[in-house]
């Protein structure tokens, strides 16, 4: 059901943090299913390959693909056991996040650009700052919640009971800061311009074109849902007794989502790189507070 | 059959030793080297699998004159497993060296070369074998001088001997413990026989830290790491291959033997030192790994990371012991051993690559490669795959043991939950997390730098047909059959399971029934899943990439140069650096490592010329060897005064002596 819903949806939420962001500053904005269109538009197209490159930067956006389409398998919608539950699961879903950043990082090199090495380098910076996080996060609900798997830990985080209710909310802030990292949104980056040289994750897929560019495109699209509903999965506490209500307050909550990312990206401005790495140490030493709460 | 089939391949070595003796033609005597070698590891492996698969421990007694000694050979589960990584890797990596030194064939001998390398395979093998400890440190040595004379293979060159003499002071220096730790356990032993070391655990943790230190040394912990990355790059890449694939996980056997033979109750201390140490290495290790530009000394410095993993396993798996969580330190120990047999085969994957590409261009420094795809298309793809194993990410075999240790570390807290359980999960995930990332930034920079994007530098120019000979039959098979073993390990871990975990019960002493029940359950709960999404994770990646190929069909696809934002004119030199890759993680470590820059600009307004230049040194070589070894030079040079080269000094030397002696011994008593 996850797996169904990220599929349809996830273009759909990257349209609703373009609207929100519009609606901030008094535009009207594009269509909301405009990513859909621009999946579609790209489809059609022919691809313009670099003649520097090989068959891996083919390959690549394939393989990131696959990699968050398997990593949807294992997300459970919150309440729910997802298709393959395991004990653990939550590092096999790290990890292939990592595969698909692994890709998409080796398809930058292909190029020879310098621009696309530059955004590799920093791709791989911020995931260095935000994998301890994660895992870290990670450890502090599985051990508070007394679960092994996604499926134990969404399933009802707000039953981890009154004092320690604290730490629950260190971790969403945690969770957060790596979701805006991960995905490149700002405060770390922006995901409108392509040439700056602050950039990190649309620089690396310049060379991009046609079919290819709709897979990363859409790859994007999906790794933000993944985190998000992470997040969500934790942050929510309402879990309705019935199946198509949770579906509803899952995606009420992911559309709750869409509003905070678009409400930030409003009113901040990209920090300065340098700051990027204060952010992320900033989100480890949060998921590290929370665990002494734990403890303690 | 286990042991006839040891003693068969034994016996192999010992005709093709005998052979090389008489054989004068230098192709002839390659071919009998390699025939040598394989047709031993065939009998190592056929050995190996019998234990493996009857699970019976198998045995041979004679008895030996020399004090304390006796022959005695075992195999059980835990050195049949140890047996089956080196005939892999042994087998693979000389196939490998006879398509490698094929050109050297003609013009040297390889004699020498191949009657080390006997030795260092039936070292390693009797090493895994021994059940005496006379015999064990006798194989043990050979090992270590065998290996020590490949590394000098290419002794014409100073930086070779250079790292020799590093190599054989460190080996040495970890034999030393072993001699100090035998001694103490077979102190009021007759015959040293492994039977028979038992201690107390709770009074063995001076024991446990000598014994840390001597395997120690050789598996590559932190601080007592610092030979690998100097032996590794100066020897040839067969025998980096075997040395990190199968030689360093010596240690990690030897270590794993002696907590065996504790008894009662293992010390929390054991544990935290193992996994504290382990977490130190693998950090450190990974760190070093992303500041080096040579090749291969990043492929070591990353075994180090790797050792770091695998101690963090034991580490857990002694912790769980010593706090009765059965569960817990049987998946700690099992992961431990999965990623020893995974990234022995990863790791000589790798080092057999950088052969190839070693052999190509003639350099080792990735800074001046690129683009080596487009000339060696199949060693670029395995190399990418080893690449991604190595990094620790599905669906390869490398994310097995971490994958196991993270479910370890769960279990211990969950079941534990105690103060100290949560602070060395917290240790363990936090580590794991810089070094999963790490490797990742490493491995992208590695294997990106070197196979992707176009040629640096035109040093590192090559020839076609050069290429083309390299990408022929010996230098291929064995790369594809170890590309092959990782991704089938990687989806069917679980077919490797049992006799992993066989090993580990089979040694460890006080186990339960139930515990290794409940252990097996966990490991076909995590390691079935992880089966499957091994296989959808493949089987979506081929059907999108069919799709796209479908889709692209009645599309114009164009070339064109890479766009480079407008610049008409730009060169391979411009493409980012391995340096500048990875500067901005080594920047946020600049308190910690040694890495320094230099950047120097000349001309006012208009950019001239600009150099700038990075290097990481070794942390420990720079705080902790280089000034202990300097102090040792200064003390010895002040005292070197005393010796004057005049017989009449010398004479007062020896009076003076008599005096003293006299003094301390009458003195007491007139």
């Amino acid at each position: 059901m996850s797996l169904i819903l990220a599929l349809l949806l996830s273009p759909l939420f990257l349209g609703m943090i373009v609207k929100i962001k519009a609606f901030f500053a008094g535009r009207k904005g594009q269509p909301l299913l405009q990513f859909y269109y621009d999946l579609v538009k790209l489809l059609q197209k022919g691809v313009v390959y670099s003649s520097s490159t090989t068959v891996v930067f083919r390959l690549s956006p394939w393989i990131a693909l696959a990699a968050a389409v398997t990593a949807l398998c294992i997300l459970p919608l919150p309440g729910y056991s997802s298709w393959i539950s395991f004990p653990g699961d939550f590092f096999v879903l790290f990890a292939l996040l990592a595969v698909l950043r692994f890709s998409l990082v080796c398809a930058a090199l292909d190029t020879g650009s310098s621009f696309e090495g530059m955004g590799a380098s920093r791709e791989v910076l911020f995931s260095f700052l935000a994998e301890p996080a994660l895992l870290l996060s990670f450890l502090v609900l599985s051990f508070g919640l007394e679960g092994y798997s996604l499926h134990e830990i969404l399933s009802n985080p707000f039953s981890i009971g009154g004092g320690k209710l604290v730490a629950l909310y260190f971790i969403s802030v945690s969770l957060f800061i790596v979701l805006l990292a991960e995905n490149s949104r700002i405060p770390f980056d922006d995901p409108n311009t392509h040439l700056e040289l602050t950039m990190i994750h649309e620089v690396m897929v310049l060379d991009h074109s046609g079919p290819d560019l709709a897979g990363i495109l859409y790859t994007s699209a999906l790794k933000l849902w993944i985190l998000g509903s992470l997040w969500v999965g934790i942050s929510s506490p309402w879990r309705g007794g019935s199946f198509y209500l949770d579906v509803l307050v899952f995606l009420g909550s992911m559309i709750f989502l869409a509003v905070i990312i678009g409400i930030i990206e409003s009113i901040l401005a990209r920090v300065r790189l340098i700051r990027v790495s204060h952010a992320l140490s900033l989100a480890t030493v949060l998921a590290g507070v929370a665990l002494l709460w734990i403890i303690g | 059959m286990g042991i006839p089939l040891l003693i068969g391949s034994w016996g192999v070595l010992g005709i093709g030793s005998v052979l090389l003796c008489f054989i004068r033609n230098r192709k002839v005597t390659h071919i009998v080297g390699t025939v040598t070698v394989v047709v031993s590891s065939l009998a190592i492996l056929g050995a190996a699998l019998w234990v493996l698969i009857g699970g019976k421990a198998e045995e041979l007694y004679l008895s030996w004159s020399v004090p304390f000694g006796s022959f005695y050979l075992r195999i059980d589960l835990l050195s049949a497993l140890f047996l089956l990584l080196l005939g892999i890797v042994g087998g693979v990596s000389a196939l490998y060296s006879y398509g490698y030194f094929y050109p050297e064939s003609t013009h040297r001998s390889l004699s020498a070369y191949w009657f080390f390398y006997f030795c260092l395979f039936g070292g390693i093998s009797l090493v895994f074998t021994a059940w005496n400890g006379v015999l064990f440190l006798l194989a043990w040595e050979g090992m270590s001088l065998a290996s020590f004379f490949l590394v000098l293979h290419e002794n014409n060159k100073e930086e070779v001997r250079k790292a020799g003499w590093v190599y054989i002071i460190a080996t040495h220096g970890g034999t030393a413990f072993l001699l100090i730790l035998f001694a103490l356990l077979g102190s009021d032993l007759e015959v040293w026989d492994f039977h028979a070391f038992q201690y107390p655990a709770a009074m063995g943790t001076v024991l446990f830290i000598v014994a840390f230190i001597g395997f120690g040394t050789k598996a590559g912990f932190v601080p007592l790491h610092v030979w690998l990355p100097e032996a590794h790059p100066a020897a040839p890449s067969p025998v980096s291959a075997l040395m990190s694939g199968v030689m360093i996980k010596t240690g990690i056997y030897g270590l794993v033997r002696v907590v065996s033979w504790a008894e009662g109750k293992i010390p929390l201390s054991w544990g935290i030192i193992c996994v504290s140490v382990g977490a130190l290495t693998g950090v450190v290790g990974i760190l070093h790994a992303l500041g080096k530009k040579d090749m291969k000394e990043i492929l070591a410095y990353s075994s180090i990371e790797n050792i770091g993993i695998i101690g963090m396993g034991l580490g857990i798996g002694l912790y769980g012991m010593s706090r009765s969580l059965g569960i817990g330190a049987l998946l700690g120990f099992t992961a431990a051993l999965f990623h020893v047999i995974n990234h022995g085969l990863l790791k000589s994957s790798l080092f057999l690559g950088a052969g190839t590409v070693l052999h190509t261009v003639h350099t080792r420094n990735i800074e001046e490669l690129g683009g080596l795809w487009k000339k060696l298309p199949s060693t670029g793809a395995l190399f990418g795959l080893s690449s991604l194993g190595i990094a620790g990410l599905p669906p390869l075999n490398g994310f097995v043991g971490e994958f196991l240790l993270v479910v370890a570390v769960l279990t211990i807290c969950l079941q534990g939950n105690t103060f100290l359980d949560i602070s060395l999960a917290i240790l363990v995930l936090l580590s794991l997390g810089l070094i999963g990332a790490g490797s990742v930034a490493c491995f992208t920079r590695l294997f990106g730098i070197s196979f992707l994007g176009e040629l640096r530098n035109r040093k590192g120019e090559y020839s076609a047909e050069r290429a083309h000979g390299v990408e022929g039959g010996t230098f291929r098979i064995p790369l594809y059959i170890l590309g092959g073993l990782n991704l089938l390990l990687g989806i069917g871990s679980i077919g490797l399971a049992p006799f992993v975990f066989g090993g580990v019960v089979s040694t460890l002493p006080g186990i339960s029934y139930d515990t290794s029940l409940g252990t097996i359950k966990i490991l076909r709960q995590t390691l079935f899943p992880l089966a499957i999404v091994g296989s959808i994770f493949l089987l979506l990646t081929f059907f999108l990439f069919m799709l796209r190929t479908w889709i692209l069909k009645r599309r114009p696809i164009e070339t064109s140069p890479t766009w480079d934002c407008g610049y008409i004119l730009p060169s391979p030199r411009m493409q980012y650096s391995a340096s500048s890759f990875s500067r901005p993680i080594l920047r946020l470590f600049h308190r910690l490592l040694p890495f320094s820059e230099s950047f120097r600009w000349e001309g006012n307004l208009f950019p001239e010329t600009a150099t700038y230049a990075s290097t990481l040194c070794d942390l420990f070589v720079r705080t902790v060897y280089e000034p202990l070894f300097k102090g040792l030079a200064r003390f010895a040079t002040r005292i070197y005064g005393l010796q004057e080269g005049r017989n009449q000094v010398y004479i007062l030397y020896i009076a003076l002596t008599l005096i003293i002696l006299m003094v301390l011994f009458l003195g007491g008593n007139p």
